[in-house]
């Protein structure tokens, strides 16, 4: 009687003991597994514990495009399994370096842009609304640059506008209509847009310049102008800037045919 | 007068163009390109690319931080001149890989250049290029017009190259002295570089072929030609900021919005092609952790590489993190280089050739000891 109890009792301990001393095999195998990468599990002593449990995580999640895991000790038999398996090489390739997923929050909008303007100290004339017409001229008078324009409470907003650049002109014309971020103000226009060179045969085109307009405001006034429907605008409203670009050029930024 | 913008759009930089297919040669169309961003100087990439959840980087370097910095992830951010950059990011089509270098860790931007363009780990030990030599196991061959070329692609048969320019259809004054330093010079390529540098700045019409942004436009347009180069090579000097070097505003800061518009203009100029295509950026060393007595940094290690294209999948940035506490330093002073950057070179060789890892180690690098990084740039 005394005998089958001993024997009962050794088979529970066996039983108690013998699954334990598997499963720290297991953590151990993981671990051995993981000093060969850069997760570290910290050191291999067959316990599960905080530092193998993230390092596992970390592995198996960056081996399958960042998905989240939540690998436990109670795995450690099917992750032991896998690392011994046939994708070993392929996660022992992975584990070799961290990747840190991308995860831009801010909108890329909120990102200063190259025609962006601190238009909070300038007083924007809100109620103008018109539809003009627009040219840049050359300082010689040649013309540049034209098109339609639409001042929308102040803001210009570009529908059309054509380059006359020579060869680089092809496909440059969406620029001012996309990134130009000009206001009219009681003292002229305000704001930076593109402004794109001339570029004659056998040359290579000049990259965009950006250009700050805001000084050499040249006002038209109901006297100084033909166009009967500027005489009903406010005096010093509609006008034309110059600016100087990158080359030392003089240019004329002018707006006129309002309606 | 010349502004210091239009003196940085136009201070030395060059294009190399290589990789014809030609019929009859090649069995198959190669469909992808590389396009190499030599930033030469030594770019601060601790500046670029902001640990910013790493607390000893203000600890070390509080001046040197740009106030606001967009914010990649709980580690890392990127300076917000990189604004072209962080919209590929947002559409992974970018990835950074951080805390990496060639295999050299003096500080000789001569020897640093060499090894870059190389990839051998001993300086001035072989008269061709990792991306040449690449290219010829590749098959990738062709004509080419030929001036003068950087070592990077030397190995490959033919090229064509616009440095400084050959596209004013005229033989300039230059184009002997190129020729005669081509003849003469045997590994000394960058003190050839820097005659051909001084010798094609005078002259104001040679300024306009040889501003990056043309001359990304130019690799660009050529590159999404069927029978374009499969290879350009690209040059952003001036990186060798010793003093004054900025934060949020200043003269790198100045260089990263002139290298985000050339990532920004061969997006632009390569269209459908920047689905094939992979960009990357190269330089020959790191800098200081620390800020020098000049608000400037000195030549360092560890730095940072950026890519782009239609070939990366998913974004991301990659680094085994060396941390920036002083005892975490390399010679206690210079961002320690985790990765060795010809893992990535690989990886973008693999991943545009389509040649093999083990092969491309050992026969364009000869050091079986590269680790595969293209699962994690690439996968």
């Amino acid at each position: 009687m005394t005998e089958i109890k001993l024997k009962i009792i050794l088979f529970a301990i066996l039983m108690v003991f013998g699954t334990q001393i598997q499963a720290e095999e297991n953590i151990l195998c993981i671990q051995k597994f993981l000093a060969k990468t850069v997760f570290n599990p910290g050191a291999p002593d067959g316990v599960w514990g905080k530092k193998t449990e993230t390092a596992i995580n970390q592995l198996i999640s960056q081996a399958n495009n960042f998905k989240p895991q939540n690998i436990k000790k109670s795995d450690a038999e099917d992750v032991c399994k896998t690392l011994k398996g046939n994708q070993a090489s392929k996660l022992l390739e992975i584990g070799q370096f961290k990747r840190f997923p991308v995860e831009i929050v801010a909108d890329i909008g909120e990102i200063k842009s190259l025609t962006d303007f601190d238009f909070s100290k300038i007083i924007i004339s809100k109620n103008v609304n018109y539809n003009c017409n627009f040219v840049i001229l050359h300082s010689k008078g040649f013309k540049r640059a034209s098109g339609k324009v639409i001042i929308n409470n102040g803001k210009l907003v570009f529908k059309a506008n054509g380059w006359r650049i020579g060869i680089a002109s092809k496909g440059s014309e969406r620029f001012l209509t996309e990134e130009a971020n000009l206001r009219l103000t009681q003292n002229g226009l305000r704001g930076i847009m593109p402004h794109l060179s001339y570029v004659g045969e056998g040359e290579v085109e000049k990259p965009v310049q950006y250009i700050t307009l805001g000084g050499n405001y040249i006002k038209e006034t109901n006297s100084s102008t033909s166009d009967a429907r500027v005489a009903f605008l406010n005096p010093g409203i509609i006008g034309s800037n110059n600016y100087i670009d990158d080359y030392g050029t003089t240019y004329t930024f002018k707006i006129h045919g309002c309606s | 007068m010349i502004s210091r913008r239009h003196f940085l759009s136009i201070a030395a930089p060059a294009l190399a163009l290589s990789g014809y297919p030609v019929h009859g040669f090649t069995k198959e169309p190669i469909e992808g390109r590389i396009i190499v961003i030599m930033l030469q100087g030594g770019m601060d990439g601790l500046l670029a690319i902001p640990p910013i959840g790493d607390d000893n980087l203000f600890k070390q370097r509080k001046a040197l931080v740009a106030s606001n910095p967009l914010k990649l992830n709980p580690l890392f951010g990127i300076h917000p001149n990189f604004r072209n950059f962080s919209k590929m990011l947002k559409s992974n089509e970018a990835s950074i890989v951080h805390a990496t270098s060639f295999p050299y860790t003096g500080r000789s931007h001569f020897e640093g250049q060499n090894v870059s363009q190389s990839g051998s780990k001993l300086p001035f030990s072989t008269n061709t290029g990792w991306l040449g030599r690449a290219m010829e196991f590749a098959k990738i061959t062709g004509k080419a017009l030929s001036l003068d070329a950087p070592l990077l692609i030397r190995g490959a048969p033919e090229f064509d190259n616009f440095y400084p320019a050959n596209i004013e259809k005229t033989r300039s004054p230059q184009a002997a002295l190129l020729d005669l330093i081509k003849e003469t010079h045997d590994g000394d390529v960058m003190a050839a570089i820097d005659k051909l540098s001084r010798a094609s700045m005078s002259g104001p019409s040679r300024l306009r072929a040889r501003d990056p942004l043309s001359l990304a436009t130019k690799a660009g347009e050529s590159m999404r030609e069927l029978n374009g180069p499969r290879v350009a090579v690209l040059t952003i000097p001036e990186f060798d900021d010793h003093s004054s070097i900025g934060s949020t505003t200043g003269h790198h800061p100045e260089l990263f919005t002139l290298l985000d518009n050339v990532f920004y203009q061969l997006k632009i100029a390569l269209k459908e092609q920047w689905d094939n295509t992979i960009v990357l950026t190269t330089t020959e060393f790191g800098r200081t952790v620390q800020e020098n007595g000049s608000a400037g940094t000195d030549h360092g290690y560890g730095s940072v590489g950026l890519l782009a294209g239609g070939l990366i999948n998913t974004s991301s940035v990659v680094a085994n993190w060396p941390g920036l506490s002083t005892k975490d330093l390399y010679e206690k002073r210079d961002l320690f280089a985790t990765i060795d950057y010809r893992s990535v070179c690989s990886a973008c060789i693999e991943a545009a050739f389509g040649l093999d890892h083990d092969f491309i180690i050992d026969k364009v690098f000869e050091d079986k000891k590269i680790t595969r990084i293209y699962e994690h740039i690439f996968g």
